[in-house]
């Protein structure tokens, strides 16, 4: 019997070579030796070629001419070994790499403290960092790591800030200062939380503004869902075919910056603006020279006669949100609507149920995920509106926002104004607590 | 393994060019880019940061200087006194040459925010007339030096039928609810500035501007609250352009300078006249001095100084004063300032207007009631 040999595939091999993982230390290594070489060349060259100072240097040149030298020559130094080395799977690198991954965390915080220069420490210790995670062969650590970094660096570091700062006091000057601590005056460090929350000169001020932001946003959720709905749905029972159209059309005013969009509208509504010049003038008029036959238009002749007061007011500043935010209302539904199972409707129109009864008891509930998602997208930056009032409504009335914008630049009262900001943030965390609960439930 | 020598011998050699026998590279960390060269004379630094008001400088000015003196200069603007000085309470450095108000200086001051000047760097501070030189809120003038001043008061549009009768001059025109009905239809703008809106109502109670008594800002707080129903707009920044040119308010709560810009910006040649007229009102009100001053945190003081005496050049405070409309402090420049402004009583006032003005200063601990006045007023 012969034995009839198939040739197999050559089996992935084994390379002898290097974890992938260490080849990507490696070459992180080789980068950053690159950036210390050019840095380094950068200091040699200084004065000849008349560079443009970056935070960084100018922070080392504090320490001496030699600093920038042996800084960057041993950095350069270690780095190329250690990415050389690497890639030609020298013994001991691993801790080699270890080391340096650590000493580069430790030295990163160091020369922050000292220095005080954000920019260059925080890049240095976020690829000390990297290099950590590659060397440990750790791929969820790698993985994670950018973006845990970046949420540490950007989100946690300044809400602790400002929470330390809203512990704080005002002076005069509009610094900050910090009451003395101790057990029997821990209220003290929460004044300005009890301050939003007590009378000024016998008036809630701040739980007036704070009752009118959360009204208008509340109201604009509302009137964005009332209009957002049906133009969803309009949209998700379109032919396929238009539908991207449809919702990239919606997409559209997003190219144009919100600031310009604002001051467009002030154009259209303003005294002198489109809509007014159309009422005063033309149709004002017209109504005029066929007053004399009717009774309507000598009445629309005297009222056309004054101006609208369309801007630098309430019903402005609801124009201006509805406008901003009804897209942010319109997409989520679109995509709650888009995967909507149509024949469902079917069947509950087969068992007897008329129109009203299918909506609210089959298409609102099936939708409900993209209802409330679209309601706290509105709701939440509704609530801290701050152009639109101020251009649109003309300064005159404060919004949570401009209560905040005035805290922090006109009365420099920092801790007030952070105070403020963690009491929306609790707000804001309710809504999307809710949000969850409802989506659990409707699960 | 065989190339490893030649990494270490390039870095070696690399070093050894480094430490040895190389310049001595780097930055240098207190002068930021200015080099003293051995006779003792500074180079100007390539760079120069500018931070002043909107609209505030003729831009050739910036231009003239960068094209005479090799220095680029890096403009940008704020809004109100309370903006800058929180951007540089925020830590921000790289500013060098910043326009603080009169009050602000002081506290500038006591914040140790600004560097001490040196005037026998700025020969063309003998220019500056000598009403202005010396101010109270800076001493001596050691940090900064007169730019601009100006008065604040009541701008109309010429035309308006009531006003044709009863021109303004008073602030009983911004604040007396019987005369509002008459016009607030076309529409108010009042300043939204905390100090110069508060000292309106001030003035008219007939109190002390600079005052710190609770009784009196609650008397000026009551007198806004009741006059706000009346008024269509708060801002202090585009309203020359957006409200008083563009005809949407009639009255108007007015720096002198955005009067006389919005007067010159509606200028008719054939009835040779413009459509905003500028009244200081004959209870009194807010004079106020901008000055230029140096941050503390500039590490480019000599270039910057050089800037200021630059400001200070009998021509260039004229070309500033021609393009904003304020008033110049600087008596050599005005010869070179266009007649209709230098003959203009809203811009240069007579001698006993100027005397019922009065000078901001610092409130001291009294800041907290004008917060709380002003959070009743927007709230």
């Amino acid at each position: 019997m012969t034995i009839i040999r198939t040739t197999l595939p050559d089996e992935p091999r084994m390379t002898a070579g290097l974890n992938p993982m260490w080849q990507a230390a490696a070459y992180l290594s080789l980068l950053q030796a690159g950036v210390w070489g050019f840095l380094l060349f950068r200091w040699l060259t200084f004065g000849a070629i008349g560079w443009t100072a970056a935070g960084f240097e100018t922070a080392l040149a504090q320490g001496g001419g030699l600093a920038g030298y042996l800084v960057y020559g041993v950095l350069l130094v270690v780095d190329l070994l250690l990415g050389v080395g690497l890639l030609r799977n020298l013994p001991l690198m691993g801790r080699v790499g270890l080391g340096r991954a650590l000493a580069g965390i430790i030295l990163g915080l160091a020369y922050y403290g000292l220095m005080r220069e954000f920019y260059g420490a925080a890049a240095f210790v976020a690829l000390s960092g990297m290099l950590f995670f590659l060397i440990r062969r750790n791929i969820a650590g790698a993985l994670a790591y950018p973006a845990g970094f970046w949420l540490a660096i950007f989100f946690v570091a300044p809400m602790l800030i400002v929470f330390i700062v809203s512990l704080g006091e005002r002076t005069r000057q509009g610094t900050v200062t910090y009451p003395e601590f101790s057990l029997s005056n821990l209220e003290l460090y929460f004044n300005d939380y009890v301050r939003f929350f007590s009378p000024i000169g016998g008036e809630y001020i701040y739980l007036r503004i704070f009752w009118r932001s959360f009204w208008i946003a509340i109201f604009n959720t509302m009137v964005c869902l009332a209009v957002g709905y049906p133009f969803a749905y309009w949209i998700a029972r379109q032919p396929q075919k238009y539908r991207s159209t449809y919702i990239f059309l919606v997409m559209i005013p997003f190219w144009t910056n919100f600031l310009v969009r604002t001051y467009a509208w002030m154009l259209i509504l303003r005294d002198s603006g489109l809509i007014n010049n159309f009422w005063t003038i033309t149709l004002h008029q017209q109504a005029v020279l066929l007053s004399d036959n009717s009774a309507f238009f000598a009445w629309l002749a005297e009222i056309s006669s004054r101006k609208l007061p369309l801007l630098f007011n309430q019903p402005a500043v609801m124009l201006g949100l509805f406008y901003g935010y009804l897209p942010f209302m319109v997409l989520p539904l679109y995509s709650a609507l888009e995967k909507m199972d149509w024949s469902l409707l079917e069947a509950a129109a087969d068992l007897g149920a008329n129109n009203f009864w299918r909506t609210v008891r089959v298409l609102i509930p099936l939708t409900m995920p993209g209802i409330v998602a679209g309601s706290i997208i509105v709701f939440i930056p509704s609530l801290g509106a701050y152009v639109t009032p101020d251009l649109m409504g003309g300064a005159r009335v404060a919004l949570l926002g401009n209560l905040l914008q005035q805290q922090f630049m006109t009365v420099r009262d920092w801790p007030f104004g952070s105070a403020i900001g963690f009491i929306m943030m609790a707000i804001m965390l309710a809504a999307t607590l809710l949000y969850f609960r409802t989506l659990n439930r409707a699960a | 393994m065989k190339k490893l020598p030649l990494y270490l011998l390039l870095i070696a050699g690399l070093l050894l060019v480094a430490c040895g026998g190389g310049p001595s590279g780097g930055p240098s960390s207190n002068t930021g880019g200015e080099t003293t060269s051995d006779d003792g004379t500074v180079q100007l630094a390539r760079e120069l940061s500018v931070y002043n008001w909107t609209d505030y400088i003729d831009e050739e000015i910036i231009t003239n200087y960068e094209a005479e003196y090799g220095v680029k200069i890096i403009y940008d603007t704020f809004a109100s006194n309370e903006d800058l000085l929180a951007k540089l309470q925020s830590g921000a450095t790289g500013y060098d040459v910043i326009f603080p108000s009169d009050y602000m200086v002081a506290l500038m001051i006591e914040l140790d925010l600004l560097a001490e000047i040196d005037l026998s760097q700025i020969p063309n501070f003998a220019n500056i007339d000598d009403d202005f030189v010396n101010a109270p809120f800076d001493p001596g003038n050691k940090y900064c030096v007169p730019y601009q001043w100006g008065t604040t008061g009541i701008a109309y549009r010429a035309g308006h039928p009531f006003f044709e009768e009863n021109p303004p001059d008073s602030w009983a025109y911004l604040f007396e609810p019987e005369l509002l009905q008459q016009y607030s239809s076309g529409g108010i703008n009042v300043l939204n500035d905390q100090r110069e809106l508060i000292s309106a109502a001030l003035a008219y109670l007939g109190h002390d501007l600079n005052t710190r008594s609770r009784t009196d800002l609650e008397a000026a707080r009551d007198l806004i609250l009741q006059a706000k129903p009346y008024w269509k707009t708060f801002n202090s920044e585009d309203y020359e352009d957006s409200l008083m040119v563009a005809d949407e308010v009639v009255l108007s709560h007015s720096w002198s300078g955005d009067a006389s810009g919005a007067y010159y910006k509606t200028y008719d040649e054939e009835t040779e006249d413009g459509n905003w007229y500028f009244a200081i009102p004959k209870e009194g009100g807010v004079k106020w001095m901008d000055n230029a001053c140096i941050t503390k945190s500039s590490t480019r003081h000599a270039t910057a100084m050089h800037f200021l005496n630059y400001l200070l050049d009998a021509e260039v405070a004229a070309a500033v004063t021609n393009y904003t409309y304020y008033g110049s402090p600087n008596a050599a420049a005005l010869p070179f300032i266009l007649e209709e402004i230098r003959n203009d009583p809203s811009i240069f006032p007579p001698e006993e207007t100027l005397n019922k003005l009065q000078w901001l200063d610092d409130p001291g601990e009294a800041i907290f009631i004008y917060d709380e006045m002003w959070t009743a007023i927007k709230g």
